[in-house]
């Protein structure tokens, strides 16, 4: 939440933050009126005796107030505005006390100073004479931050003097001879300044509010950090207190819209539903194009929940970052440019997620807790018969079947006379329900209202943060729990955390980041698969509502029709959890040799130990054919990670500026697991508790593999005159993944920034423009995620059975092996444009890149007659140009009101560049086509009765769609199709033929334009947010429309329900132009783009408002802030689809998204 | 001193890391495998892998996915109301029907059955460049090539020539080479010359285990190869009396049991049942399933097993039948429904016999409730009646045949085991009036076993008026043409020109 103590916690100029000399420093040029040269130092010998001894010659101030520093552990606090730093000076004392040295240096000056423990605060009383009828005061109070927690080193001034004061530890102040119509200035680096004015009181209690001054904010890179304004590469910096966690399982759901180039789709809507979270775009065809997870240093693994070993239990999606508190997050980055991403060489090629989590500072423990409580509605759900409505359909749909069967007139030549005669296989028509039937029938099952319900979000939050000079902690738990609103659906986690900070000794500093998660997924049976395998969802969808729910024999009844369809209410009796034990712990020892040498030791380890157990009872109809079928299946994934680092920073003559950054590293990846189950058990009692109990097919199963990574890498960065600015960055890669002869892989990157705004030329422009930079990048990264390895092998596995039933083994190719397989190279140019106008109320970038994707690794399609018939291969190249955008304005900034607007714009274009030689394209297949296409016929319109069939669709009949005859193939004297160059040709003129040579280009599956736009207002004790995102020309089918909602076949023939859209298909008696027969998908030649719609999106995310009681009416002995809140996720989509949600329908009758109403407290002690 | 520190540890990390060998316990190495006669037999056994009855990939699969329920469907034996029984019950699937052209290949696992092929031709090499002495690899040999001639066959009668890949080839997988399909002459030698390989080298019945490969399969094999090929060539019917006389022989120890149904009952399927040719023994715990019983019956089944009623057969086919015939046994044309203790049958038919009887085949296996749908039974494929039915065709089709005592005694005695009265030479006044009287009884006495009644009706032109006729003329989309199956169309565009698509399919 809050962003406490920026200034003694990081460090400008150095990439570990902590370590060097904390020394906050920004430019005057830059024109903020409130600049404080600020030190916190401490120093690690204590002078047992009080009594110092100091010999300085022609030094400054500021350098003997460091001296005294080191010597003592006494620290300074003073703001260079009221100090004068500069003024040489010559000073020698023996065994002085700190009074007489600081009295010495500020000898004839007006300085005085307060000691306060180990601070000394230093203040120059008025220097502009106060008129004498003036009443004064003598001014008190305390400076807290948002959290409620004392802010340390606020400058505070009485405007248009330079009177003033520093808050101490506790966030207390105290000035003299304020005059009443004064007003105070409070101002600390990085928050907003605020005015007070005296107004006559004594006690002045402030919050300062966090502010983000684009150009001093500190964006963590590879391996350190860096200011933005010192940023090379392409980075895009989301705090964890821009965005709303009330509702969200994991950080990566509350990261839709709020970093330009990041792309996350919500792949599925059931609690800590998966997502999938895409920096710029996909180029990757078949490896893997999830970015690289770093948590606090650390490359994570990416684990969903384990399968089940029982294919009809398909859990859905789960988020990989579910494991990590949100709470706990200080700060995501995305690198994105190759600049920013080749240090990590061979993994990442799209992009790194740099998590950072909070850690301890100096001062009185800071106590926070958050709750929060939301209830989950449906935002609407699928709309199907009830039962009188579903009887008249199944009428209707079943003649209009029979007739089509039949050939019936208009869809065949018989009349209906001679069908009725002669009907096909003998079977005549009997209409299944009569009109009396009908009107005594009741309600009938409402399968969606069986398996819904109202979810639920509960989660509880407490952090403790603090610490000594010596000591920082940061600890944390977090209990959440989503019951989602179809039943059986929940995940709960627990995660405790522990950062710790301790400094040894003058060279050693050590850091420990420990987090420890539980997460416990119950699981309902989801997923698109049909028949047999249908999720809970989809069956209430399909089951017709003349089946009943459950017998008063406590039997769940199936459609006799459909028979291999479970009844729905039956799977909610299954038992399905999973859990993930999570240890991410490393360990960091952390020293200074010499003065601007760092050295750095890491090691870490990510354990997770996950498990699925699930049964089947006999009360669900596969759960019965099986005798009740227990799983359970387990995994342990080990990474383990070393890395030692070293980096080094000089500055010669104040123009240069140069870092060296050395490192090597070396990671274990190892995996294994087991799975058992039984099947035909006496009672269900034992669920999967007694697999011996089981008188069915015992299922054993074993597996483990082992992978290593051995890399080294350097990066340079080089400043000169603090605004041309220079990164290099390489890495070497060896991996135990690539194959024989490709073993190593190398990395470079090279980036250059020009800070414009600082050149002289520019300084007319002060301050409208504060920074402007421009800045490019170009290198390579890599891919290597190509599954376990890419070696030939063979797989032992049952393969027959001997006379008595006993399997016996065979053995069996299971792979070829590629020598020549590299790892995929990514090289990307990247364009970027950063800028902070008027005094930084409008902040925010422009990026530009173009990536080239090559030896892109796929499955090459070997030619099919092969046993094994592809190989992992290096298959061609693709390219990705992209343009994003984040503007960031500070609309209004005044004590009481403010409004602050950030909006974040991506768009990216993958297409193929080059194919491999060998590939063997479809005839509607180009060379340059984007990665994600829609290849379809084009739908020209419905057939109706009486008109003739079109040349080229002798067979089409009325009702289905007519497809246009655009091309045909190029054919030989044989009528064969000709091939040149291993594709087939075209002629470009229709053929009277429908075919392949009819399919085009249609579009890509790609969002066009992806934003979001976050607005942030305060009133007073009020803030309000309001949150939107969206994708823009896209467009998608509709799956649940498609399964349920065109044709009534399903109802004819199945005794589905259907969606009510099926009142307005084409039937002979009622014609329509808009949606066809129930008989279209029989057609042989295809639907094409008939379906299609467009699948633009704007998602009002979330709207909150808070209350933030004021001070006055707290028990100040209890808590120090207090903040509620109301909390609108989900609210509204605006579409022109259809469907349910245009962003989570990923199949049919997938899980609605929810609309979730929160209410929670944010307590500070 | 930290400087050194730092140093060593660097160092020491760094050297502990330097081979890049990933480890997959769950794999066997290539340059350890194949070494014994051990790992050889396992490499066999792989050959026979897709031959299995398995709804994953099993071409002998009792499912919609298995060659035999595919081509019954395109006969009068079995019906379906959608997926591939309809397709085929109307002939009207066409390029774009996975659920037929998925046996000749797919892109997606399990790939489909023609690449297995080439499987076999790599074993086949394996054991060639093994240190097994020349009797011992002819013993594998012959089971490899049984196993290829076979799958090659099947193929072949749904699909036409294939594309099959010599071994030099194979070798290189990672160069592109499209191949042509075969001629039909060439098709015909390729599975020969593997069939006539496995007949001399594969053990008699008696010797061989039960459930694997044996001469006398080898030899029936040939038998429908050449029977396939009298279409282009009457004189292969000369070769077919060869083989089946030679398996009516002694040493075979082949003979038909006396009570047709027992076939299909478990106390049946053993080694001491002198009929079967080929039985693909299977149990509940797999590789090999069965699950017939779930395809057949209705859910509402009397039975203890209430099954997925995806198929039935015909009215007209039961009709077929002469009163007595014990092979309609499990024909099931009446049960009660157990929603509500109604009859079904033919006059009250519901949806569930509405096409005609319930096909059960083999005898109730109650305990396929509690095994996930699996029985214990075996699936029968070839016996013995195949023989003898195969020379009375031949006796009458060869060239100067005749319909006479010897080829009306084999039909015959077919008939009597089923209970029947003989029939006489009076009865069959033309060849024709015989020979459909021959397919009559290969359908009645072989349906849902060895699937080869579709190629029965083609040989001799019936299948397309089989199928208007069950279709009272409103099958729209049948044809001729569709006497083959179409191939996928990834094939095609994997052939760049050379592999020709079936005529009558679009490309």
């Amino acid at each position: 939440m809050s962003m406490k103590r920026k200034v003694s916690k990081h460090s400008p100029g150095t990439l570990f933050p902590g370590i060097v000399k904390i020394l906050t420093r920004l430019k005057p040029s830059i024109n903020i009126f409130f600049l404080a040269f600020l030190a916190t130092i401490s120093s690690v010998t204590y002078a047992q005796t009080g009594k110092y001894s100091l010999d300085l010659k022609n030094t400054t101030v500021k350098a003997a107030l460091e001296t005294v520093e080191k010597q003592s552990n006494y620290s300074f606090l003073y703001s260079e505005k009221i100090i004068d730093v500069n003024r040489v000076i010559s000073i020698s004392l023996q065994e002085a006390t700190i009074e007489n040295i600081i009295s010495k240096i500020f000898e004839g000056t007006k300085v005085t100073f307060t000691i306060k423990r180990r601070q000394i605060v230093l203040t120059v009383p008025d220097v502009k004479s106060i008129p004498v009828n003036q009443t004064t005061k003598t001014i008190s109070g305390k400076v807290t931050d948002v959290s409620g927690g004392p802010t340390q080193a606020v400058t505070v001034i009485v405007k248009g003097t330079t009177k003033g004061i520093i808050t101490d530890a506790d966030g207390n102040f105290t000035l003299a001879n304020v005059p009443d119509d004064a007003t105070l200035v409070f101002s600390f680096m990085g928050m907003s300044t605020q005015e007070i004015p005296v107004a006559g009181k004594t006690n002045i209690n402030v919050t300062i509010q966090e502010e983000s001054k684009i150009i001093d904010e500190v964006v963590v890179i590879a391996y350190g950090t860096v200011k933005k304004r010192d940023l090379t590469g392409s980075v895009s910096s989301v705090k964890s207190s821009d965005v709303n966690l009330s509702v969200a399982s994991s950080i990566g759901h509350a990261l839709k819209g709020k970093a330009a180039g990041l792309t996350i789709i919500q792949n599925s809507a059931q609690p800590g539903g998966g997502l999938d979270i895409l920096i710029r775009g996909a180029g990757s065809v078949n490896a893997s194009n999830q970015p690289l997870y770093i948590v606090d240093g650390f490359p994570i693994a990416t684990l969903d929940q384990p399968g089940s070993g029982n294919e009809r239990l398909d859990a859905g999606t789960q988020s990989i970052l579910n494991f990590v508190n949100p709470n706990d997050i200080s700060s995501v980055d995305v690198l994105k440019d190759a600049s920013a991403t080749a240090i990590y060489g061979a993994r990442a090629a799209h992009g790194v997620v740099l998590i950072t989590t909070k850690r301890g500072m100096t001062g009185n423990a800071l106590v926070t807790y958050n709750t929060s409580f939301a209830i989950q509605k449906h935002a609407n759900i699928f709309d199907v018969f009830g039962l009188k409505e579903w009887m008249g359909e199944k009428n209707e749909s079943s003649w209009d079947m029979w007739m089509f069967e039949n050939d019936v007139i208009p869809y065949g030549n018989r009349t209906l006379e001679t069908a009725m005669l002669f009907p096909k296989n003998g079977v005549s028509y009997k209409l299944p329900y009569t009109d009396t039937q009908i009107s005594n029938a009741g309600e009938g099952t409402d399968w969606v209202k069986l398996i819904t319900r109202t979810g639920s979000i509960q989660q509880h939050n407490l952090s403790v943060r603090g610490g000594s000079e010596q000591t920082k902690y940061m600890v944390s738990m977090n209990y959440f729990d989503q019951k989602g609103i179809i039943k059986n659906s929940e995940m709960k986690r627990y995660t405790g955390k522990i950062n710790l900070d301790q400094t040894i000794s003058k060279y050693f500093k050590i850091g420990l980041n420990l987090t420890a998660s539980r997460i416990d997924n119950d699981n309902t049976p989801l997923g698109g698969e049909q028949w047999e395998k249908s999720g809970l969802l989809r069956a209430a969808v399909q089951m017709g509502p003349h089946i009943t729910a459950i017998t008063e024999n406590g039997e769940y009844p199936i459609n006799p029709l459909l028979p291999t369809q479970p009844n729905p209410y039956s799977l909610l009796t299954v038992q399905d959890k999973g859990f993930m034990d999570r240890l991410l712990a490393n360990i960091n020892l952390t020293s200074e040799p010499v003065k601007g040498l760092i050295i750095k030791l890491n090691a870490g380890t990510d354990i997770a130990y996950q498990g699925r157990k699930t049964y089947m009872p006999k009360t669900t109809l596969h759960g019965a054919l099986g005798g009740g079928i227990a799983t359970i299946n387990q995994s342990l994934n080990e990474q383990y990670l070393t890395e030692a680092t070293a980096y080094y920073t000089a500055k010669l003559n104040d123009v240069h500026q140069f870092g060296v950054l050395l490192g090597v590293s070396a990671e274990k990846f190892k995996a294994n697991g087991n799975n058992s189950g039984n099947n035909n058990f006496l009672t269900d009692g034992f669920s999967w508790n007694n697999l011996n109990a089981g008188s069915g097919t015992k299922i054993v199963g074993s597996w483990g593999n082992e992978n290593n990574m051995m890399s080294y890498f350097t990066r340079l960065n080089y400043t000169f005159l603090d605004r041309y600015l220079l990164t290099a960055t390489f890495r070497a890669d060896g991996a135990s993944v690539f194959a024989k002869n490709n073993k190593w892989g190398f990395f470079p990157s090279v980036a250059v920034a020009w800070n414009m705004a600082d050149e002289e030329f520019m300084k007319f422009m002060v301050p409208t423009v504060t920074m402007l930079k421009l800045r490019t990048s170009y290198g390579q990264t890599g891919n290597s995620s190509i599954g376990s390895n890419a070696f030939a092998s063979y797989y032992a596995s049952p393969a027959w059975n001997n006379a008595d039933g006993t399997p016996q083994i065979g053995v069996f190719q299971a792979r070829l092996e590629n020598p020549d397989l590299k790892w995929e190279t990514t090289t990307e140019l990247n364009f970027g444009l950063d800028f902070s106008l008027f005094e930084g109320k409008i902040g925010g970038s422009f990026e530009f890149y173009h990536r080239v994707i090559s030896d892109l690794l796929n499955y090459k399609l070997l030619n099919t007659y092969h046993d094994i018939s592809f190989v992992m291969a290096n298959i061609g190249k693709t390219q990705s140009k992209g343009f994003e955008a984040t503007i960031n304005t500070k609309n209004i900034t005044n004590a009481d009101f403010s409004w602050t607007t950030d909006f974040v714009f991506s768009m990216y274009r993958d297409n193929w560049l080059e194919r491999t030689a060998d590939w063997k394209p479809s005839v509607y297949e180009n060379t340059n086509d984007p990665i994600r296409t829609i290849y379809s016929r084009i739908a020209v319109g419905i057939m109706q009765t009486g008109d003739p069939a079109p040349a080229a669709q002798p067979d089409l009949k009325p009702g289905q769609i007519i497809i246009a005859d655009i091309n045909g193939y190029k054919r030989d004297d044989n009528g064969d199709p000709v091939v040149e160059n291993g594709k087939f040709m075209l002629t470009g003129k229709p053929d009277g033929i429908i075919d392949d040579a009819d399919t085009r280009f249609f579009g890509t599956t790609d969002p066009g334009y992806i934003a979001g736009l976050s607005n942030h207002f305060k009133y007073k004790a009020i803030d309000f947010n309001i949150e939107l995102n969206g994708m823009f020309d896209r467009a998608m089918m509709d799956p649940t429309y498609m399964a349920f909602g065109v044709s009534a076949d399903g109802i004819a023939q199945y005794g589905y329900n259907g969606l009510r859209t099926l009142k307005t298909r084409w039937t002979p008696d009622n014609p329509s132009t808009t949606q066809p027969s129930s008989f279209f998908g029989w057609s042989r030649y295809g639907y094409g783009n008939w379906f299609y719609e467009k699948a633009w999106f704007i998602r009002l995310q979330n709207i909150s408002l808070g209350y933030t009681l004021p001070a006055s009416t707290l028990h100040q002995k209890a808590f120090s802030s207090l903040r509620i809140y109301f909390d609108l996720n989900n609210l509204v989509v605006f579409t022109p689809y259809k469907g349910l949600d245009p962003e989570t329908d990923a199949y049919a009758a997938a899980y609605p998204n929810a609309r979730t109403y929160t209410f929670g407290l944010d307590v500070t002690f | 001193m930290l400087i050194y520190t730092v140093l060593v540890l660097l160092l020491s990390f760094m050297h502990s890391c330097t081979k890049f060998n990933p480890i997959d316990y769950s794999e066997i190495n290539p340059s350890i495998f194949p070494k014994t006669e051990a790992d050889i037999q396992a490499l066999v056994l792989s050959c026979y892998y897709p031959l299995r009855g398995n709804w994953w990939d099993g071409i002998n699969s009792d499912s919609e996915r298995g060659q035999m329920f595919v081509n019954e469907s395109c006969t009068e034996v079995l019906m379906g109301k959608f997926g591939a029984q309809k397709l085929c019950s109307e002939l009207s699937f066409n390029e774009t029907n996975n659920e037929v052209t998925y046996f000749y290949y797919t892109r997606d696992a399990p790939y489909g059955f023609f690449s297995k092929i080439s499987r076999c031709t790599l074993v086949m090499d394996a054991i060639e460049n093994s240190s097994l002495s020349a009797d011992v690899k002819n013993k594998y040999l012959a089971e490899v090539r049984c196993a290829r001639g076979y799958l090659s066959y099947i193929l072949f009668d749904m699909y036409g020539p294939l594309v099959v890949a010599p071994l030099e080839v194979l070798k290189n997988p990672l160069k592109e080479e499209p191949l042509p399909r075969l001629t039909n002459d060439e098709m015909v030698k390729f599975i020969e010359d593997d069939l006539i390989f496995a007949g001399d080298n594969l053990p008699l019945p008696k010797d061989a285990e039960y459930g694997k490969f044996s001469r006398g399969l080898a030899k029936t094999l040939l038998i429908r190869l050449y029977l396939h090929e009298t279409v282009n060539d009457k004189t292969y019917y000369n070769k077919v009396e060869t083989l089946a006389k030679e398996l009516m022989g002694a040493e075979y120890g082949y003979s038909m049991v006396e009570d047709y149904p027992s076939l299909f009952q478990l106390e049946g399927m053993s080694k001491n049942n002198p009929e079967y040719i080929f039985v693909i023994p299977s149990s509940q715990a797999g590789p090999n399933t069965s699950q017939w019983l779930m395809m057949a019956m209705p859910p509402d089944s009397d039975s203890p097993v209430k099954g997925w009623g995806t198929v039935q057969s015909s009215w007209w086919f039961y009709d077929t039948f002469e009163a007595n015939d014990t092979r309609k046994t499990y024909l099931i044309t009446e049960y009660v429904s157990s929603d509500d203790n109604m009859l079904v049958n033919r006059a009250n038919p519901r949806a569930t016999m509405d096409l005609g009887p319930i096909p059960q085949k083999y005898m109730m296996d109650p305990s396929v409730p509690g095994n996930s749908g699996f029985s214990k039974f075996d699936i029968v494929v070839y016996r013995y009646p195949e023989v003898l039915l195969s020379l009375a065709e031949a006796i009458v089709m060869k060239p100067s045949g005749t319909v006479n005592a010897e080829a009306l005694e084999l039909m015959n005695q077919v008939r009597r085991r089923a209970g029947l009265n003989n029939k006489s030479l009076s009865d069959f006044p033309t060849k024709e009036s015989f020979i459909d009287q021959l397919l009559t009884e290969r359908s009645h006495e072989f349906w849902c076993e060895s699937g080869q009644y579709r190629a029965d009706l083609i040989r001799f032109d019936k299948l397309y008026d089989r199928v208007m006729m069950l279709n009272s003329n409103v099958a729209p989309y049948a044809s001729k043409y569709k006497y083959l199956y179409p191939l996928p169309l990834s094939v095609i565009v994997d052939g760049k020109g050379q592999v020709k698509q079936n005529p009558g399919y679009a490309q």
